[in-house]
């Protein structure tokens, strides 16, 4: 999941690879604004087939979040 | 659906591609309804400590000017029948070698004033380049490079990006540095932007913002006070209005600017990053304070927001002109506190986001449809102001030349919103830099100074103490 999460993050913000890592912090490791924050949970939605709701994504700050709620979504 | 034209012009087959979203705004609306076609001018300049290499500086605009595809936007004009359509396509041709201008025997002033006579230029708009470089010997032993480019070619993001690439690619060949990483391509991504116009989310995109202006009733508060919305009732004839007759119309600009401190700006960037929040959520937030200070603690604001529509580095890396504006109409009840006022902002911000390739000029039609408003200038409107807010973009070089440098907007002295303030922060230190841009003949720059003191007063409450309710912001205003 972290590979496939890299993946997509790598389309919008200008890190290594191995600068994603499920503790980085979208906005302050990354460099994620909240205008390309809210595109690239898009992509990651289609990619998966889920949808997040505002209310969840208020709860997103790092990697690891998205990655717990896109496995609870999908089990 | 709009289509990619081959085309013959001047003797030479081209691709040309129809404009995109943030180009169609400009031409058809705030180009279309002025003389003053020099107002869509964006000059800008890079400033050094020390004498540049002015060979070298030349050889990397040269390179520049290959490596962005958007550099080299020609317009066009294509007759299909009755039908006229301006299009656009990337020229080869070789552009003209910068020409070198010795401003050092002026004082700053006097230099910055001949900078600001550059971009008040008209270009020739079809079929010609609408950009030109100057390379500078500046007062004060300093040297840099200007440009001027026209607002459909580039934004402000976009034209940073220029210019910081022309930057890497000189410090490459004089100092030994990395060569910067490639540009994308302009036309990949108005493809990309052609495949989202003809998909079932544009539609959706576009029903966001109708279903906005349907469910929303929103009140005119300028930042001279109520004085605007009153006299535009009395000389309507109507005591209801709700929306004022002040847009539209270009005439004499100046800026008024103000810079934070380092200290402060980390103040405010350190609130944000405490209580997730974001820098530009707060600002707007400053914003909204001083309005509703200035208007009777109105509680019903809205003011147009400017976004750089830009995430993927496609579309970071690819140049051009995308800003879009959206709306930011709320009511907030004076008993909210200003770290929840920040909140509200920055949660409609998030669900706008979605949709915000939908064109601003949607927006427009929707309210005058439910509106019934004249199309005669100056419009209606209920957006006193236009506001937005630049990212600190973190740009690796030596430190000797961040050092010194200073990066310029230069001005057009033409201004088509009443007022438009611009918020970013410095290269060389981060420090955030406020500029107010305003019509000379109908903003006293007074009234625009009072207005600015509450924006910064109210922020700098609300870091003090995030849990002081709008209401309470008001009250010190109002004492003073």
């Amino acid at each position: 999941m972290l590979e496939q999460l890299t993946d997509i993050i790598l389309d919008y913000v200008e890190v290594e690879p191995e600068d994603v890592k499920a503790e980085s912090e979208f906005a302050n490791d990354l460099g994620f604004n909240s205008y390309d924050f809210t595109c690239m949970i898009s992509a990651v939605e289609d990619a998966a087939d889920v949808k997040i709701e505002e209310t969840e994504l208020l709860k997103i700050f790092k990697v690891s979040d998205l990655i717990e709620l896109i496995e609870a979504k999908k089990n | 659906m709009a289509k990619i034209i081959e085309k013959e012009i001047n003797g030479v087959q081209r691709t040309c591609y129809p404009l995109n979203g943030g180009q169609k705004f400009l031409y058809y609306t705030c180009l279309a309804y002025t003389d003053r076609q020099e107002s869509l001018d964006l000059g800008i300049s890079m400033q050094f400590e020390g004498q540049m290499d002015f060979d070298a500086l030349k050889r990397a605009v040269k390179k520049a000017y290959e490596r962005n595809e958007c550099s080299r936007i020609r317009l066009t004009v294509h007759n299909e029948g009755e039908r006229r359509e301006v299009l656009q396509y990337i020229s080869d041709d070789e552009p003209e070698e910068p020409e070198i201008v010795d401003l050092s025997d002026k004082t700053p002033e006097e230099a910055r004033s001949v900078l600001d006579k550059w971009t008040q230029v008209v270009f020739d708009l079809f079929d010609k380049p609408l950009i030109f470089i100057k390379l500078l010997k500046l007062p004060n032993n300093r040297s840099g490079y200007y440009m001027n480019v026209y607002h459909l070619l580039m934004d402000a993001y976009s034209s940073q990006m220029f210019m910081y690439d022309i930057l890497d690619l000189y410090l490459a060949e004089t100092r030994g540095l990395p060569e910067p990483k490639p540009m994308r391509s302009y036309t990949e991504a108005l493809k990309k932007e052609m495949e989202y116009l003809a998909s079932p989310k544009a539609a959706e995109d576009i029903a966001y913002f109708k279903n906005e202006v349907d469910t929303t009733d929103p009140l005119f508060a300028d930042y001279l006070r109520p004085s605007r919305l009153i006299e535009c009732r009395e000389k309507e004839n109507n005591p209801k209005l709700r929306s004022a007759a002040v847009y539209g119309l270009v005439s004499d600009g100046e800026v008024f600017k103000n810079v934070w401190t380092v200290e402060e700006t980390e103040r405010l960037i350190e609130f944000t990053k405490k209580y997730h929040l974001t820098v530009p959520c707060a600002l707007m937030t400053g914003v909204r304070c001083a309005l509703s200070t200035l208007n009777n603690r109105q509680d019903n604001l809205s003011f147009r927001l400017m976004l750089n529509c830009r995430a993927s580095l496609l579309e970071k890396r690819s140049g051009g002109n995308v800003i879009n504006y959206v709306n930011a109409r709320h009511i907030i009840p004076e008993t909210t506190t200003f770290k929840d006022t920040v909140d509200i902002y920055g949660r409609w911000q998030k669900q706008m986001f979605k949709h915000a390739k939908a064109n601003y000029l949607y927006t427009i039609g929707f309210q005058r449809e439910k509106d019934k408003t004249p199309q005669t200038f100056p419009l209606h409107t209920y957006e006193p102001l236009g506001f937005s807010y630049w990212p600190p973009m973190e740009h690796k070089m030596p430190e000797d030349v961040k050092k010194g440098m200073e990066l310029v907007m230069c001005s057009t002295r033409a201004s088509q919103q009443n007022l438009y303030i611009t918020n970013y922060h410095r290269p060389k230190d981060g420090a955030l830099e406020i500029g107010m841009e305003y019509k000379v003949d109908e903003n006293p720059l007074e009234d625009l100074k009072v207005f600015y003191k509450i924006m910064k007063g109210s922020i700098m409450m609300g870091i003090e103490n995030p849990d002081i309710t709008l209401g309470e912001i008001f009250d010190k205003f109002e004492k003073r």
